[in-house]
């Protein structure tokens, strides 16, 4: 659908533009509790819903009123009509929010995001039929990261945990974030809340929340986690160099949605055949954490960097030099997630 | 000259044994440690000056001016650190120990690849477009 595009960026302008498209194309409202916080998501049309719904789809229902309510539509031409040096202007690295909002453009794939301080966000795509699936695999991502500031911050890494603590997995792409978790799927004891993005915020105590159900494998980790039958799903775009597969409903037992933070892993792969833990820095971790994540998010606020930060700080960091028996990494996850660590903080 | 942090361009965290620094309109940051650490955290206290700097280390040997003047010059070119116009500052600085050269690491990782996402026109709609708007996901190399 094309909406009219004006220079009027304000919010009724863009609650306006909503409007129209869901009475001419329908609305469907979900409500989810998104690390405890209450969202309503109104989807004018289908093709949003389609293509941003798995992920999120294992969240419990809200209850009680929306916090947030995001407004999601398709628009041929885009929501606001500026000039290429203020789209551009929209792309700071990291930037304070000002009095008004916050507003987020990604080029490549036609969105255009919008948070007002008021409780509500317009999401407004070019083409959602189009979206690519790994933006499916962590929709919002952005979005959520800026509401969440001050108290918390989105950040690349896998979490794993039992019934009362979890673990933060954060390193680059290929350290063994995501064959840790999935490995862990497979323990009858252990649950899974992330493979690639979580959200961290800082409580009375660190808490790790689940975001998305979603996870990503290359196609040689693939063979190892033949047993766990992974379904990708058949309504979404494929992605052969690194196929997106969703855990719910399939593992829906086996996903957490909220756990307090035990420590912080960094993992990576060893060449050794036995899995082991070492103490490592509070700022290994941050090296681990930040940059990428910034990457992932096309930028964030200070505030969620502050945040980050606090909660390394408060939480052990270890590294967990991933042997090549498979075997061994549940156990020492275990010890973690217990407090079991040796004072020294090593074990293998 | 005094020198003082570029505090609303940036944001500094004290780890164990060092400090990062992250410049938020680039998104470069900055890994101090030792002797450049122990500068950036007596800078936080208090605009400073190359002699007061050198002056507060034990030991400074007679480069040591010419390398502490070429560390301050670093931070001014990646917009960490401005000249002061308070120059009502004491001289006198808490101690920063033996004498080392301090270093900076940089890392412009997060800049080179968020150039990737760099607009350069718009679509004949308004929708602004990539240099090459070929659906890469972000973050990948």
């Amino acid at each position: 659908m094309t909406t009219t595009t004006t220079c009027d960026d304000s919010q009724a302008a863009l609650k306006q533009q909503f409007d129209r498209v869901a009475e001419s194309d329908g609305l469907v409202e979900r409500r989810l509790s998104i690390g405890g916080r209450q969202v309503c998501l109104k989807f004018a049309g289908q093709s949003l819903l389609r293509r941003l719904m798995p992920a999120l789809d294992h969240h419990p229902e809200g209850s009680g009123p929306a916090e947030l309510t995001i407004h999601f539509w398709d628009s041929a031409t885009p929501p606001v009509e500026y000039s290429l040096a203020e789209w551009t202007g929209l792309q700071s690295v990291i930037r304070p929010v000002d009095d008004a909002c916050w507003t987020l453009i990604e080029p490549g794939i036609g969105l255009f995001s919008r948070l007002t301080q008021d409780g509500n966000a317009f999401v407004c795509c070019r083409n959602g039929d189009e979206l690519p699936v790994w933006e499916s695999a962590v929709p919002l991502r952005s979005l959520l990261n800026a509401w969440f500031a001050p108290q918390g911050s989105v950040v690349h890494g896998a979490a794993v945990g039992n019934d009362q603590t979890a673990v933060l997995l954060a390193g680059v792409g290929g350290s063994g974030k995501s064959s840790t978790a999935l490995t862990c799927l497979a323990e009858p004891d252990l649950y899974h809340l992330g493979d690639d993005l979580v959200m961290l915020t800082n409580d009375s105590q660190p808490l790790v929340n689940s975001l998305y159900n979603s996870a990503k494998l290359l196609p040689d980790n693939l063979r190892r986690f033949s047993d766990l039958s992974l379904s990708v799903n058949p309504t979404l775009p494929r992605n052969p160099e690194k196929e997106t597969y969703f855990l719910f409903p399939q593992f829906a037992e086996k996903l957490a949605m909220q756990r307090p933070l035990k420590a912080i892993l960094l993992p990576r792969v060893s060449g050794e055949a036995q899995t082991s833990l070492v103490p490592a820095t509070q700022a290994e971790a941050w090296h681990a954490i930040v940059p990428v994540t910034l990457t992932l998010l096309g930028g964030t606020l200070p505030e969620n960097i502050q945040s980050i930060v606090e909660i390394i700080k408060r939480v052990p960091v270890y590294r967990l030099d991933l042997g090549s028996d498979r075997s061994g990494i549940a156990p020492i996850i275990r010890r973690v997630l217990n407090g079991l660590e040796t004072e020294a903080g090593a074990s293998s | 000259m005094y020198y003082a942090i570029n505090s609303p361009a940036l944001s500094h965290n004290a780890f164990d044994d060092e400090t990062i620094v992250i410049h938020f309109a680039t998104g470069n940051y900055f890994s101090l440690r030792a002797m450049a650490e122990a500068i950036w955290q007596r800078l936080e206290k208090q605009p400073l000056t190359v002699s007061a700097i050198v002056d507060a280390a034990e030991g400074a040997p007679p480069e040591a001016t010419a390398e502490v003047e070429n560390f301050l010059e670093q931070l001014l070119k990646n917009d960490l650190i401005c000249e002061s116009p308070d120059h009502s500052s004491s001289e006198s600085v808490e101690s920063l120990g033996a004498w080392r050269t301090p270093t900076m690491e940089v890392f412009d990782d997060m800049k080179n690849m968020l150039l990737g996402d760099v607009i350069h026109d718009t679509d004949k709609a308004g929708w602004p477009q990539m240099v090459q708007d070929d659906q890469t996901a972000p973050g990948t190399p």
